[in-house]
């Protein structure tokens, strides 16, 4: 798997997406309870804007000298005896991996969860190697790769779409488990497979949350500590991390941390924090063979444009967590590994826009998303200047819908055939509507509703009731007209 | 200029160029933060009323805090140890033991330590995964979130903390901050001195644990599935 989760056009998956009615309940859970949980933890912090713009401020600054960060966490590495590895592309990261599991000739390859080691299609390379076997170790990823490798569906809970009894089948046709679907049966069950094989891990393979500039460690932030044993126990430990994860020091990692545990998971900190690099000489576990792959693969497309602060994000989740989209698509609706409002506009940065163009649309652009980033990137400003290069720069729209838009434009700018579309509209939306009783769910009632709108409407009416317009003369501004006749009459 | 070299220089000139900033242009500029909060928050308190904030966050992370003092330190972990009903214990090799007056438990039959040395790393990743409980001294207690900061050495590896079934942190009470501020700008500071660092510093709340299946929460996927934190009343 790649950026790309899936085949199906956006139609395709957003159809899947409705049917699937336990994705539903279960991301409107997930949603609800992490409110409670999200805006608990910033209310007990307290000053939660002043938070904000300290997070803000310094992912801006960081990103705005991105390459001397880099450049100083690469050096430091190094010193520590560390190897660095610059990735412009998927495949260059993918290479660099393979080349180092080849050279170490290893066997069983432990994984945290990590996004771009996803994105860059890695599991893929590594399971194609002769007699590697390859482990995700974080629970949900653990339970997708037994289950075929099935899609994660959300940044922080990539498995909120399966329930336990799906999990529990998973298991016994996998793995032979014959105990019940109670979460911390499974859970123990689990532990016991995944202990086994770290035990014998040549390479712990992790993401990096953050990686510190002037010490070159990184910093993970988990709450099951898989991501701790993957960094103890194999002799090798190879990061992936996408080039904008840096922060200057501790002290701001300190802080980026913290705003990152209330937002993905209400905490006041995840169950483990860690900053650590190569073994020291003198310690016994820990990485003796420390290698960082910093990637690009399409980053550097946002620099020194309007889509800049998309790179501050710290991939805290609480975006989707508010986004009334997400609630009712869920992460497969989007067919990429990131999705909700975050991913609506990082993955057309990446991926471009033929794949990944109708993200930006699929949005309500109420600015929650906005208004909840612990690091204020203006995440819905930021999909409306998706649809403005679209539109006007790309010339992307094209089409039937590009002639409505076209005609729409040239009425609305004229008064007179403005007007005239005014009387018209009634007559004509006729044949398309279908009359229905007036309720409280439906007040304005003008001769029916349109159920099956031409064109752009399609999209509204397919699951919406639209109001047929009204009469020209029982429309508003003839009504305006008399009613100001009237008045000045009584007057 | 060797591949490496030159596929960095690339990569980071290419940076450079999008963002329409020279290289090297940072220099020695530090992030001037727009406020203290970070700094501010919680300082005004005093180790005893921390020690309550923690006490209370401690609850919600399910893990235990008890109190005690210097000389009643060893019954205290005695009866802890009894409770625990685990037979292999491992502790790192660490000279706080005795200075803490703990040489009862030192001697304890079913004790193993951590190994300083390279040639250990095999031996002493399976004691860990062997261990039934782990008990460790920590740098620092966050009072804020309850989280114990450990940082590792040639006497206490990574493995210590993560691979033993229960968990046993000692915390002296003088080592109580407000919050990660403190203990991230302690170890700032350290690598600006050129002090010496682990290689790893963990700042842990009590046990793993995962909400991955239906988000129900489940305690011991990974680490040690119980933590305690003995806090010795030292000021």
């Amino acid at each position: 798997m790649g950026l790309k989760t899936s085949t199906k056009t956006f139609d395709e998956r957003l159809q899947a997406s409705i049917e699937d009615t336990f994705m539903q309940k279960a991301v409107a859970k997930a949603q609800d309870d992490q409110w409670v949980k999200r805006e608990g933890a910033r209310e007990e912090l307290g000053h939660w804007e002043m938070w904000r713009e300290l997070g803000e401020q310094i992912r801006k600054e960081t990103i705005a000298y991105l390459p001397d960060y880099l450049e100083q966490f690469s050096d430091n590495v190094e010193k520590n005896g560390g190897h660095v590895f610059f990735a412009q592309t998927e495949e260059e990261a993918r290479d660099y991996v393979r080349k180092v599991t080849l050279e170490k000739q290893a066997k069983k390859i432990v994984k945290s969860k990590s996004m771009v080691t996803t994105e860059v299609g890695l599991d893929q390379m590594l399971l194609e190697l002769d007699g590697v076997s390859v482990m995700e170790t974080d629970l949900a990823e653990f339970i997708l790769q037994m289950d075929d490798w099935d899609e994660p569906s959300h940044i922080v809970f990539p498995n909120i779409h399966k329930n336990r009894e799906q999990i529990r089948k998973v298991f016994e046709k996998k793995l032979g488990y014959d105990g019940d679907n109670e979460p911390v049966h499974m859970a123990r069950f689990a532990r016991k497979v995944l202990r086994e094989f770290f035990l014998e891990a040549d390479i712990g393979i992790t993401g990096c949350n953050f990686a510190i500039a002037d010490s070159g460690i990184i910093n993970l932030v988990t709450n099951e500590g898989n991501a701790d044993l993957c960094i103890s126990i194999p002799k090798t430990q190879i990061v992936l991390m996408g080039m904008e994860r840096i922060v200057p020091t501790m002290e701001e990692a300190e802080v980026v941390d913290n705003l990152l545990s209330r937002s993905a998971v209400g905490q006041s900190l995840t169950s483990y924090v860690t900053f650590a690099g190569r073994t020291n000489s003198d310690e016994s576990d820990g990485p003796e063979d420390f290698h960082v792959v910093i990637i690009d693969n399409g980053r550097s497309n946002a620099l020194g444009t309007v889509f800049q602060p998309m790179l501050q994000c710290i991939r805290c989740g609480a975006c989707l967590n508010v986004c009334p989209v997400y609630r009712h698509i869920g992460g497969h609706g989007y067919g990429s590994i990131y999705p909700g409002p975050m991913g609506a506009v990082l993955s057309p940065i990446l991926g471009g826009y033929e794949d990944f163009g109708d993200l930006p649309y699929a949005s309500s652009l109420c600015g929650a998303c906005t208004d909840t980033c612990p690091v204020k990137i203006p995440l819905h400003q930021l999909l409306i200047e998706h649809r403005v290069k679209m539109t006007d720069d790309l010339k992307m729209t094209h089409g039937l819908d590009d002639l409505t838009l076209r005609v729409i434009g040239k009425a609305t700018a004229s008064p007179i055939l403005f007007k005239m579309a005014m009387k018209m509209d009634h007559l004509p939306s006729g044949v398309l509507s279908k009359h229905k009783q007036t309720s409280v769910e439906n007040l304005y009632n003008y001769d029916g509703y349109l159920n099956m709108g031409p064109g752009l409407l399609g999209g509204w009416t397919s699951i919406r009731d639209l109001p047929r317009p009204p009469k020209g003369k029982d429309a508003f501004r003839e009504w305006f007209k008399h009613h100001k006749k009237e008045q000045q009459g009584g007057q | 200029m060797s591949d490496t070299l030159e596929k960095k220089e690339n990569f980071l000139n290419h940076l450079a160029d999008k963002l329409g900033t020279p290289r090297h242009s940072l220099k020695d500029k530090k992030i001037q933060p727009v406020h203290d909060l970070a700094q501010t928050t919680l300082v005004d308190k005093t180790p005893q009323e921390l020690l309550a904030i923690c006490k209370e966050k401690a609850k919600t992370i399910h893990t235990p805090v008890l109190e005690t003092t210097q000389e009643t330190l060893q019954e205290t972990l005695n009866q802890l140890i009894a409770q625990s009903q685990e037979e292999h214990l491992l502790l790192p090799t660490d000279t706080r033991f005795k200075q803490f007056g703990l040489t009862d438990l030192l001697q304890r039959p079913e004790v193993h330590f951590w190994k300083k040395g390279k040639d250990f790393r095999k031996e002493n990743i399976q004691s860990a995964a062997k261990a039934g409980l782990a008990i460790a001294f920590a740098e620092f207690l966050l009072a804020e979130s309850a989280s114990i900061v450990v940082e590792t050495s040639a006497g206490q590896g990574r493995s210590l903390h993560f691979l033993p079934k229960k968990y046993i942190s000692i915390i002296p009470m003088s080592k109580i901050v407000p919050r990660s501020t403190q203990a991230a700008a302690f170890y700032t500071e350290q690598r600006e001195r050129g002090h010496n660092v682990g290689s790893a510093v963990h700042f842990i709340s009590g046990p793993s644990n995962s909400g991955d299946i239906e988000m129900q929460l489940v305690v011991g996927v990974h680490g040690p599935i119980e933590v305690t934190y003995v806090i010795v009343t030292d000021c």
